[in-house]
């Protein structure tokens, strides 16, 4: 009888600790994403901190410096609490503000800045009615983000359909300007990137459009080159766009943004801002190379080709010196 | 017993003198009649013939019945009616440029056609722009095969119109004042067989381009060289002065005289033409002293080494100062050294960094400026020319021949309007010579033309050949001795694995090859 007590005691809290994963995994505490036909990727992909900063701030020394400080410092002022200057350092006023920001909306008041703490800040945030039964838009949809307006708007064919306001890059991380593709599709993703992800395929970084824990910053530039909505904005958005759809991302000072030095020969296959400047350029020119993407594709091989043959260059279908300087790269 | 009286013996009596006074003046009256009918059939067939503007346009104008009887069914005469509708359909060609006020150029004709259509508010017309890139001369043709081409195509010159059986001949149109007020090698280039085929628009040259700073430290006067000419044993030698310096400097800072575009037919067939070769016309003979030129700049290292290389880097070595003179140069790749050049000028541009061999304190200084390429002799000279034009067809209507007519003609009118005025303002983005001289004024204005450009274009003119086969039949002969014979064998040349003596053999037994038949004659 003894025997049988010992033996069951190690079966029981096995068996226990089995029916715990089990019951963690049936309730989705691990994010999966339902099936998705249109997505094309196995899942949310993690936006690296190019896009998007996301990490717990506290006081420390020396003390945590950068735009999320900025932001939150921002809010806190918003909501009376901090006095101090916005300088993006995350000093002694700041942590202090936290904590009685913390006590007030009824969270531990430890003075450290975690993801509730931020879901928290973006409550009481007004979002500019989304209207949410606003059917999907008809025929081809793009999308169409301006970066001096601030403004992502949706197209159904050649007219628009609906506009969202919108938070870009900062000056020092910009968005990047040209033509991309949605190339997948998160739920979820959390913190910085809010409820929804649509990521980009943008050649040399990892930048998408997203949800947000951060909602005062929508209509300001704030990101690391991300495009922010509000949760619900992007959540509608979410069903009606697919992999493959349109994101045409302007602005006014769409030259100067792009302008970079071209140091080597470029030739199909080949990525890179430099690329995307001479699809710019080629443009210009009269010459279309499809979408300004930053991608040396067969669109832009034939624009090339084209252009060696107006200018009765030769035709190797790259990007060398001669075609530099026709095109005032040089 | 009663005398019979003779009237006709005896003395006239005075009643005899009345009768024969009044039947002279009756036969006088008559034949005066006959002839003031006849002159006056004649005026009224004469003058309109002459001056057919006299006379509405009827389909019974004497104008219009003689050119029935030399079945021209197209005439500046042919009525049209304003209560019909007339459709026409035009194909124009997909320029790369852009419009002033970056509008773009399809705007641009737009516009131009609405401006048209407010005179003719019956005649609806339907533009097709032709990708730049696909060959349109090649569109044309298909549709010419199945019977259905646009009324108006616009594009360079395409002899293919003259045995379409739809083609309209535009002689008629021209009367000799109207001629004259075209460039007259707009006129010959888009003349065969006595008949002119095509609404001249504009006029493309090619030459080669010079850095005048480079040619002038060696004694050379581009203006000089534009007026004159220079001749291949002339061109040597300036190569020799350009080039002297070579052997005490390092590659990277040589100077060579002349760098070429390698890749294409085009710079050899040029220099052909400079040796009274016209396409596909060339002898055994030319082909070798061609290419005999062409060895020697190599050998006196005139030439870069390695020709096909320098190619890919034909404006860096002239914008670097390490090139005096590039070619092929045509409308385009004119139009980027008078932009570039003109950024330089004013200080907008560092033209490159310095080179040793010139100078050894200032940055290599390029003053791009037109020359003609040189040619065997002074006699030989030929500007290498192109047309642009509006092509008009009569297209079928079955049943209805008198619209076909009508339509044709009212296209003719609408390339004229297309032609002139504002409609040259693509000319001058292109930096091509609009066919009409009134046009070619504000055309200099706008283009900035500088004093040896003009004189280039001037000269040039005067040496225009055209580079276009002389028969339809000929296109498709010259691009299949272009792709299989030209291009391999050059390849082959510009690499120094064949001699001069070689690259002829194999050029001419090619040619014939392809051709099937023998070329102009062996020498």
């Amino acid at each position: 009888m003894r025997r049988t007590k010992a033996l069951n005691r190690p079966v029981m809290l096995t068996l226990v600790a089995l029916a715990a994963m089990v019951a963690l995994v049936v309730s989705g505490a691990y994010s999966t994403m339902p099936s998705d036909a249109t997505t094309g990727s196995a899942g949310f992909r993690a936006c690296p901190l190019q896009c998007e900063v996301d990490r717990e701030l506290y006081l420390k020394d020396p003390p945590f410096r950068g735009h999320d400080v900025v932001e939150l410092q921002q809010r806190l002022k918003q909501l009376n609490i901090y006095k101090g200057k916005i300088d993006g350092i995350f000093g002694r006023s700041t942590a202090q503000s936290v904590k009685k920001f913390q006590a007030q909306a009824g969270l531990r008041p430890d003075g450290v800045v975690r993801g509730e703490t931020w879901d928290k800040l973006g409550e009481g945030i007004h979002v500019p009615a989304s209207q949410a039964t606003v059917p999907r838009p008809p025929g081809k949809i793009k999308l169409l983000v301006n970066v001096d307006e601030l403004t992502l708007t949706v197209y159904s064919g050649d007219k628009p359909y609906k506009t969202y306001p919108i938070a870009i890059g900062q000056w020092t991380t910009p968005t990047q300007l040209g033509e991309f593709t949605i190339i997948d599709k998160g739920y979820n993703p959390g913190g910085p990137f809010g409820t929804r992800w649509l990521g980009l395929n943008v050649p040399w970084g990892s930048y998408g459009i997203h949800g947000t824990n951060r909602p005062w910053s929508i209509g300001t530039a704030a990101s690391q080159g991300c495009i922010r909505m509000f949760n619900e904005h992007v959540e509608e958005i979410f069903d009606w766009v697919s992999i493959g759809t349109k994101v045409i991302i302007t602005g006014q000072y769409l030259e100067e943004d792009l302008v970079t030095g071209v140091e080597r020969e470029l030739k199909p296959g080949d990525t890179g801002k430099d690329i995307r400047y001479v699809q710019y350029r080629l443009r210009q020119a009269g010459f279309d190379p499809g979408p300004v993407d930053g991608w040396f594709g067969p669109a832009m091989q034939s624009a090339v080709r084209q252009l060696q043959d107006f200018y009765g260059l030769p035709a190797t279908g790259k990007v060398g010196s001669n075609e530099l300087y026709v095109l005032g790269l040089r | 017993m009663a005398r019979r009286i003779d009237p006709g013996s005896g003395p006239p009596g005075p009643a005899r003198i009345w009768i024969g006074s009044g039947m002279k003046i009756i036969k006088i009256i008559k034949w005066a009649t006959v002839v003031i009918l006849a002159l006056g059939a004649c005026a009224a067939v004469g003058i309109p013939l002459a001056r057919p503007e006299v006379l509405p346009p009827h389909r019974y104008h004497p104008r219009a019945v003689y050119y029935r009887l030399r079945g021209i069914r197209v005439h500046p005469l042919v009525p049209m009616d304003p209560n019909k509708r007339y459709e026409l359909e035009v194909w124009e060609t997909d320029w790369p440029v852009q419009a002033t006020g970056k509008v773009p150029y399809r705007e641009f004709l737009r516009k131009l056609i609405a401006e048209f259509r407010e005179r003719r508010p019956n005649v609806s017309i339907e533009c097709t722009f032709l990708p730049f890139h696909s060959d349109p001369g090649e569109r044309l043709k298909s549709a010419l095969d199945a019977a259905s081409p646009p009324d108006i195509y616009i594009g360079p010159f395409n002899p293919r119109i003259m045995t379409s059986g739809l083609g309209v001949p535009l002689t008629v149109f021209f009367a000799d004042e109207q001629r004259a007020a075209f460039e007259p090698a707009a006129i010959t280039l888009t003349t065969r067989r006595g008949d002119i085929w095509a609404w001249p628009r504009w006029l493309e040259l090619w030459g080669w381009a010079g850095n005048a700073k480079l040619l002038r430290k060696a004694g050379i006067e581009p203006g000089y060289i534009i007026s004159n000419g220079w001749t291949w044993s002339e061109f040597i030698e300036i190569g020799r002065k350009l080039t002297q310096g070579n052997a005490f400097t390092k590659p990277e800072w040589r100077i060579y005289g002349l760098t070429l575009d390698t890749t294409r037919t085009d710079a050899f067939e040029h220099l052909l033409l400079n040796d009274g070769a016209a396409p596909l016309n060339w002898t055994r003979a030319q082909i070798a002293e061609t290419a005999a030129f062409l060895e020697v700049l190599g050998n006196e290292g005139i030439l870069p080494p390695e020709p096909d290389t320098a190619s890919g880097e034909l404006l860096e070595l002239f914008w670097e100062g390490r090139t005096a003179v590039i070619g092929p140069v045509g409308p385009a790749l004119l139009r980027h050294l008078w932009e570039r050049g003109e950024r330089v000028r004013l200080g907008q541009i560092n033209p490159g960094p310095a080179n040793l061999a010139t100078s050894t304190l200032a940055p290599a200084q390029v003053e791009p400026v037109l020359l003609p390429i040189p040619s065997r002799t002074r006699e030989l000279r030929a500007t290498p020319a192109a047309a642009v034009a509006f092509h008009i067809f009569r297209r079928p209507r079955p049943g209805d021949s008198a619209s076909a007519d009508e339509t044709a003609r009212i296209a003719v009118e609408l390339a004229r309007h297309l032609a002139s005025g504002r409609g040259a303002w693509l000319a001058a983005r292109l930096k091509a010579i609009p066919a009409l001289r009134a046009d070619q004024a504000w055309w200099a204005d706008d283009f900035q033309v500088g004093l040896l450009a003009d004189l280039f274009i001037r000269e040039s003119l005067r040496y225009a050949r055209s580079i276009t086969p002389e028969l339809p039949g000929d296109i498709e002969k010259l691009n299949a001795v272009r792709q299989k014979v030209l291009a391999p064998a050059l390849a082959q040349f510009w690499r120094g694995r064949v001699t001069a003596s070689r690259l002829a053999e194999e050029i001419d037994a090619g040619t014939r090859s392809v051709l099937g038949s023998p070329t102009a004659g062996d020498q």
